[in-house]
């Protein structure tokens, strides 16, 4: 579970994360929506340990991972995060890629190279093994990068904005792969975007952010009585 | 697709042509050209000599050797301030470049003095090993040129490090921690600009004059001088140097292939960079690693010369008796890189505008010059301008602005490049738009765009053009000095006190100069440029 407490951060002077607590199970997926420059990216770093808190605490499953005045290193939060770049590593191979991730002892060479071919499998990447992430188009670049993240297994799982360059089709097939991914590892997902449509459709929970501050927050079900007006309203205040 | 007017082209090409490469085409025809025919017999009977082995085995090894020690102190010293929350990493950002106004023979003058017997870290050293310590004039020679030639390696790995995209490091500590992620994929990614700096540095030091010069080194620059100045035999020093200039020929088609055109230099160094890694306990200590090079390049040898220069009258005396060789450096100096700008913006939005086959042979043609030893470029230009019909150019002052222009203006072009390549070619666009006058549109639009470029470009070629002692030791006209010729006049007569007062004299116009440069680059830089 992610739990995050009364989390502040200010850059300068700009307050880019204001006083927000919210908490995520295993197996949940929770859309944070918000307009740009709303602090979403800033939330997301601070739970991945980029950042470390002006205030508050984040824990995963009860450990206190990020205070004032602690932080664990981000190797060791068993968590991912797929940038809303991709931040895919244009040095390396696609192999290199997905085995960089992966720690010597979790698998020994061999079986390593094995766990990254089983991964590029259930991604559709096996036969692109060779290839260096400018040599693929902008969906096997996705999935490269949804590879990436869930090759170590980890527990839980942050997603910035990284289908917003993608067309509909494409979209859709990349919130299809979050939905059984999700299933399949029994993961908490982040998943930080400002398409309200893609929220709804992925998330069971959401929050939306304004202005740093968490301004709501409920369940899939308490969005259907809300109008595309009432989220506007949301961002205007 | 913007093109470069021909009006423009033309002359600027025809200007370059004649400035800069008449010469090195005179350094690689001179060698087959005896008597009025073309002949390898003069060429075969030099190239084949033992000497020739020697020499170049010398020249190499010295250059080698330097090379990676700039390396190990270039390299860390730009990882510490660039990537880690190391203390004052924006004071540190700076010192580093203090060492590029301190030239390499100036190194040498300082470190002969402090590692010879009687200087006082020889005394130190002795004390320590318990026995007399004697150095090598080799070791000492690749001292100074590593000390003088680091800051290469680090401004070029710190602009490598700052076109790194932080997702990819962040992304890497995320999974592996600080470590791999420094090894796999920072140090990689930023590996074209770490090696181009580490080929800058083998050139530079390959090509040295002053160093060995004083550490009685024989290597290619000092036995061309020696052919030239002491035997009169100009073809041998240009056949002499011939295998050096096809060695710094592939080694310059290397560095234009691995930089394909990426950024080189930059003014706004001491910017907070991205900062990744946290040294968590060693951030302290590890200031001491910075501060030992520092110590090595900039105190030392500052201290090392306000010591033997004694006392403040020795100081005032070689002020007042130089007076004139100070005025000329500076207006030389200021001639030759204020000339240098003006040619490197055309040449650089010559080069930035052309189809890209032409581009790639003139990126290559524009940074041929600064690989050929300053001394044997002094030589061709003495053969190619000393005739009846150029007398009123040959002999006057224009010729070492010529000199200097011919042997910098590379460095000049890359700055300016570097600026023009940022600029979005529709800005320029719009300005074609509204006026047929393409001096106008370059006035009002290119030039303030590219602003910090051409500062760079003057910077750069101001500092090398005072320092320099290769190419004015031969051109210069009868009767006139320039501060490097007197401390070089001064070092042979063994006047220590003098050299050292003299050498304190051109570090501080130096400092003064960048000092108001920077501040008023600062102090003017227009809010969008502004981090």
């Amino acid at each position: 579970m992610i739990l995050i407490n009364d989390i502040s951060k200010q850059f300068g002077t700009i307050q880019a994360v204001k006083r927000v607590s919210l908490s995520v199970d295993r197996g949940e997926i929770m859309a944070v929506l918000g307009p740009s420059g709303c602090g979403k990216s800033t939330l997301l770093r601070l739970i991945a340990g980029l950042e470390r808190p002006d205030a508050g605490t984040v824990e995963l499953d009860g450990r206190l991972v990020s205070s004032r005045n602690e932080m664990a290193p981000p190797a060791s939060r068993q968590l991912s995060l797929i940038f809303q770049d991709l931040a895919l590593w244009p040095h390396m191979t696609v192999m290199e890629n997905v085995a960089f991730t992966l720690s010597r002892d979790l698998f020994s060479r061999s079986g390593k190279a094995k766990g990254v071919k089983e991964i590029l499998r259930q991604v559709y990447l096996s036969h692109l093994l060779k290839r260096y992430p400018h040599q693929l188009s902008g969906g096997e670049r996705q999935r490269l990068a949804i590879a990436r993240a869930i090759a170590p297994n980890p527990l839980y799982l942050l997603m910035d904005e990284p289908f917003n360059s993608l067309d509909m089709l494409l979209k859709q097939e990349m919130m299809d792969m979050t939905m059984a991914l999700r299933k399949e590892y029994q993961m908490a997902i982040i998943y930080v975007s400002h398409d309200l449509e893609e929220a709804t459709y992925l998330a069971d929970k959401l929050v939306i952010m304004n202005r740093g501050e968490a301004v709501w927050s409920g369940s899939r079900a308490d969005t259907i009585g809300l109008t595309k007006g009432d989220f506007m309203n949301f961002f205007r205040r | 697709m913007l093109q470069c007017p021909r009006w423009l082209s033309y002359p600027v090409l025809t200007a370059f042509s004649l400035i800069v490469l008449a010469p090195i085409l005179f350094l690689v025809i001179s060698p087959f050209w005896h008597e009025g025919h073309i002949s390898w017999l003069y060429l075969q009977e030099l190239i084949l000599s033992s000497r020739q082995l020697n020499l170049l085995k010398t020249s190499i090894l010295l250059a080698g050797t330097a090379t990676c020690l700039t390396l190990l102190l270039g390299l860390p010293y730009a990882l510490l301030i660039e990537r880690t929350d190391l203390p004052g990493r924006s004071l540190l950002g700076l010192a580093y470049l203090i060492p590029l106004l301190i030239p390499p023979y100036m190194q040498a003058i300082v470190w002969d003095y402090l590692l010879s017997k009687g200087g006082w870290i020889a005394e130190l050293l002795t004390f320590f090993i318990g026995r007399p310590f004697v150095v090598s004039p080799f070791w000492a020679a690749v001292l100074s040129l590593s000390l003088a030639y680091y800051p290469f390696v680090t401004l070029l790995t710190i602009s490598g490090l700052r076109g790194i995209d932080s997702s990819y490091e962040e992304a890497g500590i995320l999974h592996r921690g600080m470590w791999s992620s420094l090894s796999r994929i920072t140090i990689p990614l930023a590996a074209p600009h770490i090696i181009s700096g580490a080929v800058f540095v083998f050139i530079f030091s390959i090509i040295d004059f002053g160093v060995p010069d004083i550490f009685r080194l024989r290597v290619y620059p000092v036995e061309i001088f020696i052919q030239f100045s002491g035997l009169y035999d100009e073809k041998a020093a240009v056949v002499l140097a011939f295998p050096l200039l096809l060695l710094m020929a592939g080694l310059v088609l290397i560095q234009v292939w691995y930089m394909k055109g990426r950024s080189y230099v930059g003014l706004g160094n001491g910017r907070r960079g991205s900062r990744c890694f946290s040294l968590g306990r060693a951030r302290f200590p590890a200031v001491a690693f910075p501060f030992f090079v520092l110590c090595l390049s900039v105190f030392i040898p500052v201290l090392s010369l306000v010591r033997t220069t004694g006392t403040w009258t020795v100081l005032r005396d070689v002020l007042v008796s130089s007076w004139s060789e100070i005025a000329y450096s500076f207006a030389m100096a200021f001639a030759g890189a204020l000339i240098m700008t003006v040619f490197a913006f055309f040449i650089a939005y010559i080069m930035e505008r052309s189809p890209p086959r032409y581009r790639s042979v003139l990126e290559y043609m524009t940074q041929l010059p600064f690989a050929i030893p300053a001394i044997l470029l002094g030589v061709a230009l003495i053969k190619l301008w000393n005739h009846p019909v150029t007398a009123w150019l040959y002999g006057s002052s224009f010729m070492v602005i010529m000199g200097y222009v011919a042997h910098f203006v590379p460095f000049s072009i890359r700055a300016t490049l570097s600026s023009l390549k940022q600029i979005n070619p529709h800005l320029e666009e719009i300005g074609h738009l509204v006026s047929h006058n393409w001096l106008r549109t370059a006035g009002r639009i290119l030039v303030p765009l590219t602003r910090t470029g051409l500062l760079t470009a003057f910077f750069i070629g101001f500092i090398l053009s005072l320092g320099d002692l290769g190419i004015t030791l031969l051109i210069i006209p009868p009767g006139m000095s320039t501060i490097p010729i007197k401390i070089y006049n001064f070092m042979h007569y063994g006047a220590e006190a003098k050299v050292a007062a003299l050498s304190l004299t051109l570090l501080g116009i130096q400092l003064v100069l960048v000092t108001g440069l920077l501040t008023l680059y600062h102090k003017t830089t227009p809010s969008y440029e502004r981090p």
